[in-house]
């Protein structure tokens, strides 16, 4: 009788416990929701074009940019680096399928045998390392370049991360999810703050964009830069303006929110380097 | 004669004294700005290690160095004290946003 009653109250605490636990799809599809009930009008296939998506005026001038795109220098010196052979006579082709064709909708993914995330900026430095060449740096520059031409030719491709049956590539989506809505810095902001709750408000003459999409067309060119940068460029540049302490690009943790953040995007098309203010 | 050899020392006297008092002060001066400092820096790193320092801290501190190397000791106090009002802050948003965070998520 006492082992039913345990067996029993087992049965009900699990299932308690999987009801009140939002896994990675459940997060994914509230994610998702929330936006496209927030704005509506924007068809959901569109959310890739960032604040264009849910700005009539900024969309008509960025349209007017897409003319004469500021990123297609990046893209051809993109495109003559991954091209160029190391000293050792490979290249980037050695490391990444189909010449780098289609290969963006492959980041970012979790290695189990590493134990770590692996985004498409660190695949293209091991591929140097492994090849006996210097790393690039992570936030612009050639690296930027080079991932600006895989991007573009993974145009079309669709966002879809995987999280394998893996304690580890649990707990890096967990770890992504958690920095994503903590509050941090000196003005108490979290990254949901504004790109979530916020999104579509203005701060100053600029309105805040819809995190839904946001990873789909990096790395862009930002007219405030003055150049191309990455993601964690950008995911940087964001916790600074909160006044937190930026971390390093490719940081575990700026990793592991890439994968989280990617993860919630899963099903929007590719269609970066974009161009952005 | 004797008076003016005995205002003489007296002058002197005055003056080592003085130079001393000044010298100690600026010893204590030092001692406390160096245990601000490593207050400070120690609550920056605690911080830091969770990823939750704020943007301007460490700026603070590797001011407050210079104004204390110039001379400015209050300018240096004052920086030091920001930095470890921000430390201890950052600190308490850190433990704060352990369970609100969830709060935020979409359900």
């Amino acid at each position: 009788m006492k082992g039913k009653i345990i067996l029993l109250s087992s049965i009900v605490l699990a299932t308690v416990g999987i009801s009140a636990y939002a896994g990675p799809e459940q997060d994914r599809v509230a994610f998702q929701k929330f936006f496209h009930d927030k704005f509506p009008r924007t068809p959901k296939a569109d959310f890739i074009n960032g604040i264009y998506s849910i700005d009539a005026a900024s969309r008509e001038q960025w349209l007017e940019i897409e003319e004469f795109p500021p990123y297609e220098i990046a893209i051809e010196e993109g495109e003559e680096l991954f091209n160029t052979s190391f000293k050792n006579g490979k290249s980037y082709a050695d490391c990444f399928e189909n010449d780098g064709k289609n290969s963006r909708k492959n980041y970012p993914y979790f290695d189990p045998k590493r134990a770590e995330v692996v985004t498409l900026e660190l695949a293209i430095n091991d591929c140097r390392v492994a090849n006996g060449e210097e790393p690039l740096k992570y936030a612009k520059g050639k690296l930027a370049a080079i991932s600006a031409y895989l991007s573009f030719v993974s145009r079309g491709e669709r966002i879809n991360v995987v999280i394998p049956d893996n304690a580890g590539a649990l707990q890096a989506y967990e770890n992504g999810k958690e920095f994503y809505y903590r509050k941090r810095g000196q003005l108490n902001f979290s990254c949901f703050d504004c790109h979530g709750a916020a999104s579509g408000q203005r701060v100053r003459a600029d309105r805040l964009s819809p995190a839904l999409g946001h990873v789909s067309h990096f790395p862009v060119y930002r007219s405030k830069w003055g150049g191309m940068g990455t993601l964690h460029r950008r995911f940087k540049g964001c916790n600074e303006q909160v006044r937190a302490k930026g971390l390093n690009p490719q940081s575990q943790a700026y990793k592991e929110l890439e994968y989280f953040l990617s993860y919630m995007s899963n099903g929007l098309e590719f269609n970066g380097p974009g161009a952005r203010k | 004669m004797n008076a003016i050899k005995l205002s003489k020392y007296f002058v002197r006297g005055l003056v080592t004294f003085a130079l001393g008092l000044c010298t100690a002060s600026m010893a204590a001066d030092q001692a406390d700005f160096d245990a601000l400092w490593n207050e400070a820096n120690e609550k920056r790193k605690a911080a830091a290690a969770i990823n939750y320092e704020w943007r301007d801290t460490g700026e603070f501190l590797e001011t407050a160095k210079k104004e204390q190397a110039a001379g400015n000791h209050t300018v240096a106090l004052a920086l030091i004290a920001k930095a470890l009002e921000q430390g201890s802050d950052a600190l308490a948003q850190a433990e704060r946003e352990k369970d609100l965070w969830q709060a935020r998520v979409p359900k």
